[in-house]
């Protein structure tokens, strides 16, 4: 069971986000969104904040704990 | 700029896994006349030895710095030192750290029965402790689909 959960996929398909367009933006690769939304890797505060912020939204609305 | 991200990580991972796996294989086959005094070496052992250390320090270059060996543009170069790398990166140390005290004890128990100097005790550990943590890292790269 992963020990953050996370609305980040559906909270970048409302964007009209590919993985690849999310990271450019927020300058990481591709695999670190793609881990992130599949649960394997949990974010740091600041990349967390980073994904609010270019997804306009907040961290509360992107994670949670299940 | 994403597929060159992609692409550096895949070149940056296929050197480390194929470099770090030929380090090793070569402890056996190549570097082993290093073991001897240095008074006996011949100009071929002096080649093998800068070898190994140009060899060592590339892959520990490469995994400590994230790849700054590859070319590509600095967002480039930054996105492939982020943070999941560095996560992947002390994975690989870790898994080097635990490798290493394995093979000392195994080492302990061989030098019991066997004959070892320990040049070739060293060689091997330090060898051991340089592979582990690029194959590691290559290994969690790929899974994760780099």
């Amino acid at each position: 069971m992963p020990e953050l959960g996370t609305t980040l996929r559906e909270a970048r398909t409302a964007a009209g986000l590919t993985q690849a367009q999310l990271a450019e933006l927020i300058g990481v690769s591709r695999k670190t969104i793609n881990t992130v939304e599949n649960g394997v890797f949990t974010p740091s505060t600041t990349l967390a904040l980073k994904l609010a912020r270019a997804l306009k939204t907040s961290v509360e609305e992107l994670f949670f704990l299940p | 700029m994403t597929d060159d991200i992609e692409k550096l990580s895949r070149r940056r991972r296929i050197v480390l896994a194929g470099y770090g796996i030929l380090f090793l294989v070569f402890q056996g086959v190549v570097f082993r006349s290093l073991d001897a005094p240095v008074a006996l070496w011949r100009a071929v052992d002096w080649a093998k030895a800068a070898g190994f250390v140009g060899w060592s320090g590339t892959l520990i270059f490469v995994l400590a710095t994230g790849g700054l060996l590859f070319r590509g543009s600095p967002a480039a170069r930054a996105a492939m030192n982020d943070e999941l790398t560095i996560a992947n990166r002390k994975a690989g140390y870790r898994a080097g750290y635990w490798a290493v005290l394995a093979s000392t004890a195994i080492c302990f128990v061989l030098v019991q029965f066997e004959a070892t100097t320990v040049s070739e005790a060293l060689r091997v550990l330090f060898a051991i402790g340089v592979a582990t943590p690029a194959i590691r890292f290559a290994a969690l790269e790929r899974r994760q689909g780099a």
